[in-house]
């Protein structure tokens, strides 16, 4: 979660330093605006405006992702399977 | 730009010419009502205990507003997401709810509930809250006071912007716009 809200707080649209990730970062937003879901919902080519990712370094066996998106509140879960 | 007027409570002819994507202008009655407070009004209508306020041809509007600063009737006011109504939304639109005003989608079985009790489902902007406050022209807490932001609010509205996204014809406009813009590649 430290690492979405951390993204979430970079300037708007200023990419990732390593080229990698930036281009997960294109390529996430690119996908995300082809979903034609748009402001509100109420369909368009606008739905996120940019997508910011933040990387770490993680025991190949979890893989955890956090995401903070607009009014989402940070509400998270955990479970023990 | 067509804009339909539409008063609250709500009308039964009017219903006819709302069709997904109409643009309305809400003035009247709007009462405020989120998740605690839908669970509430359902537990009501299960015990059949007496209801705050006559449901018929009303209007709810899902909003907890933010408290009034001096001299202002309501702070900002905007819409919370829909889809935390839906398993209470067509109890209440059995007993008489007209017209709901939320933000996001409803689900298929609040639509066919829609269409069962000529009802409408319209959406305000999300992210509006305070422009939304200026068009609410009296607000008073009717009910369930202890759930502070979530009381029941009988709001008195004027040209309180909308967009219908579910009508009595069994449309849903996040549907149909989405597949406009939907792209493979």
């Amino acid at each position: 979660m430290f690492l979405a809200k951390k993204a979430l707080l970079r300037p708007l649209a200023e990419p990732h330093p390593v080229s990698e990730v930036a281009e997960l970062e294109q390529e996430i937003l690119a996908r995300i605006n082809r979903l034609g879901i748009g402001p509100l919902g109420l369909g368009g080519t606008t739905t996120a405006l940019a997508v910011h990712a933040e990387v770490a370094s993680t025991h190949i066996a979890s893989l955890p992702v956090a995401v903070n998106l607009q009014c989402h509140s940070a509400r998270h879960k955990e479970i023990i399977i | 730009m067509d804009i339909t007027h539409i008063a609250s409570p709500i009308n039964t002819e009017i219903i006819e010419k709302l069709k997904i994507g109409t643009k309305v202008l809400i003035s009247g009655i709007v009462y405020t009502a989120r998740d605690a407070a839908h669970q509430r009004l359902v537990q009501a209508l299960d015990k059949g205990d007496k209801l705050p306020f006559d449901l018929k041809g009303q209007t709810l509007y899902y909003a907890g507003p933010s408290p009034a600063k001096p001299g202002y009737v309501t702070g900002s006011a905007g819409p919370t997401t829909s889809g935390r109504m839906n398993v209470y939304t067509p109890r209440l639109l059995a007993a008489g709810i007209r017209a709901m005003i939320g933000k996001g989608s409803h689900s298929p079985a609040v639509r066919e509930t829609i269409k069962k009790y000529n009802a409408v489902y319209l959406v305000a902007t999300g992210g509006a809250a305070a422009l939304i406050a200026k068009s609410i022209k009296q607000a008073d807490v009717i009910a369930y006071e202890d759930l502070g932001p979530e009381a029941i609010r009988r709001l008195v509205v004027e040209n309180f912007p909308a967009i219908v996204a579910n009508d009595i014809y069994g449309g849903d406009l996040f549907e149909t716009e989405k597949a406009k813009y939907q792209r493979r590649k």
